[in-house]
């Protein structure tokens, strides 16, 4: 006799596990703190190679002003500016970076209670079948 | 009303039978119409444009994720700038790398709107996009639509200014060319108008439809319709962008009747069954509204007459079984049957 409330249950956990469930199980394996330490990483590779990216841009951009004025100004002064573009360039990414998966850890979270949860209910099921 | 919930149902029905062909072909219809408006409007790699790699290209991308498409796709535009020029080929592939690492590198789930920007843009409507992303995703809709409109926006401009581009000169021209392309796009008055409505129309559909007000989807796709229009008239008044506000009109009048539908199949309430209760658990006392969804019920059919006419099936001999002899045996019910009901 099939149980029909433990078969819907179990294709409820199988639907979420063949979607989201494997992305959040490699998520979970990670402390939150570990977590964000990672994508902060990956980000600030990422947002380096950008703003890399926007300073050659720039540079190509107004080639000609900077070259008629390479002789007028301080070096040092164009470093600290470049350096201060670069850092609040990289603290906004980080900050997004560290918004966007503290939310998604939160619901990987969420989401795998409810499966344990589900699991739970589905060996209460199975030990209800053996005693009968 | 009731037949449109009947066609509805017949729809998703007809859509579970055969879920897995009909996501392959609808796939196969957006790649290859995203495809062939690459082809179409800068498709100066002549063997890439080819029907042959065409419908490879466009096989192989049937079997991969969104995310791995529009990375195919992305290759495809700067393969073809090369073709065309040096300078178009670099501005490209930066412009599309800044994306990939700015924004795509978060994965966002809705990679399907930037798929579906050529359709919608063939389609004369993609102001349906900001209000499809809000009604079915998130405010970040609004960069994967505003990622959209600056690739769509790069290659209008390039395909309207290809001769120029093109032209063969001296080194030292290498530098205005570059200043052309880039231009071409940060003082593209029309790109940043309709920029600031796509992502400001996603914003204000997502935050109304998660309203606790009754026809939240239909209200909220009304509005972020009429934003749109609204920042798109005021653009081209105030910055003459050059953008059709007659266009843009029909855009969004098919946008509200496209996200009326999306509504009718994603989120079809019926208001005037709402319940109200209140109930408490251990911890909580609840206050619940419940709006019941609008189904389609199959009509019972009730057996008024039975027609004992045998005329009608040919069967002329009233008592037909006349010529047969009657089974010997017992037509009672067998006892071990009886489930004692």
């Amino acid at each position: 006799m099939i149980n029909e409330q433990r078969v819907s249950l179990m294709t409820r956990m199988e639907i979420y596990r063949k979607h989201k469930g494997r992305r959040d199980e490699r998520i979970s394996a990670y402390f939150m703190g570990d977590y964000l330490a990672k994508q902060v990483l990956l980000s600030v590779i990422c947002a380096s190679a950008a703003f890399l990216l926007i300073a050659a841009v720039y540079a190509l951009y107004n080639f000609e002003d900077l070259m008629l004025s390479v002789y007028n100004f301080s070096l040092s002064g164009l470093a600290g500016r470049i350096a201060i573009a670069y850092a609040l360039f990289l603290a906004a990414y980080i900050a997004v970076t560290v918004i966007v998966y503290t939310g998604r850890y939160r619901r990987t979270h969420r989401r795998l209670e409810h499966y344990y949860n589900a699991l739970d209910r589905l060996s209460e099921y199975y030990e209800r079948e053996e005693e009968l | 009303m009731t037949s449109l919930l009947q066609f509805r149902e017949k729809l998703i029905s007809f859509y579970r039978q055969y879920e897995n062909l009909v996501s392959i072909a609808l796939k196969f219809l957006v790649v290859l119409t995203a495809i062939l408006y690459i082809n179409g409007r800068i498709g100066y790699q002549k063997t890439l444009a080819g029907v042959l790699p065409t419908l490879i290209i466009t096989l192989l991308c049937t079997l991969l994720p969104a995310g791995a498409v529009a990375g195919i796709l992305a290759v495809m535009i700067v393969v073809h700038l090369y073709s065309l020029a040096l300078e178009a080929a670099l501005v490209g592939g930066i412009l599309l790398l800044l994306l990939l690492l700015l924004y795509f590198r978060f994965t966002p789930g809705d990679t399907l709107l930037l798929l579906l920007y050529p359709l919608c843009s063939i389609a004369g409507t993609p102001n349906v996009l900001p209000v499809a992303g809000g009604l079915l995703y998130s405010p970040a809709s609004a960069l994967t639509v505003f990622t959209g409109v600056i690739i769509n926006s790069f290659i209008t401009f390039v395909k309207a200014n290809e001769t120029a581009i093109a032209a063969k000169a001296g080194d030292e021209d290498l530098i205005a060319r570059f200043r052309f392309l880039l231009d071409g796009l940060l003082q593209n008055k029309a790109m940043l108008v309709t920029i600031i409505a796509f992502s400001a129309s996603c914003v204000c559909v997502y935050v109304i439809r998660r309203l606790k007000i009754r026809y939240a989807w239909y209200v909220a796709s009304a509005a972020g319709c009429v934003l749109q229009l609204i920042i798109i008239t005021a653009g081209e008044l105030i910055y003459d962008a050059g953008i059709s506000v007659g266009a843009s009109f029909l855009g969004v009048v098919l946008a509200a009747l496209i996200s009326a539908a999306i509504t009718f199949f994603a989120f079809n309430l019926d208001y005037s069954a709402i319940e109200n209760t209140q109930f408490e658990d251990d911890d909580y006392y609840y206050y619940v509204r419940a709006v019941p969804k609008v189904l389609y019920t199959e009509p019972s059919r009730s057996v008024k007459t039975i027609s004992t006419s045998r005329n009608a099936y040919g069967m002329q001999d009233e008592n037909f079984y006349a010529d047969q002899d009657a089974p010997e045996g017992d037509y009672g019910q067998d006892e071990e049957d009886d489930a004692g009901f």
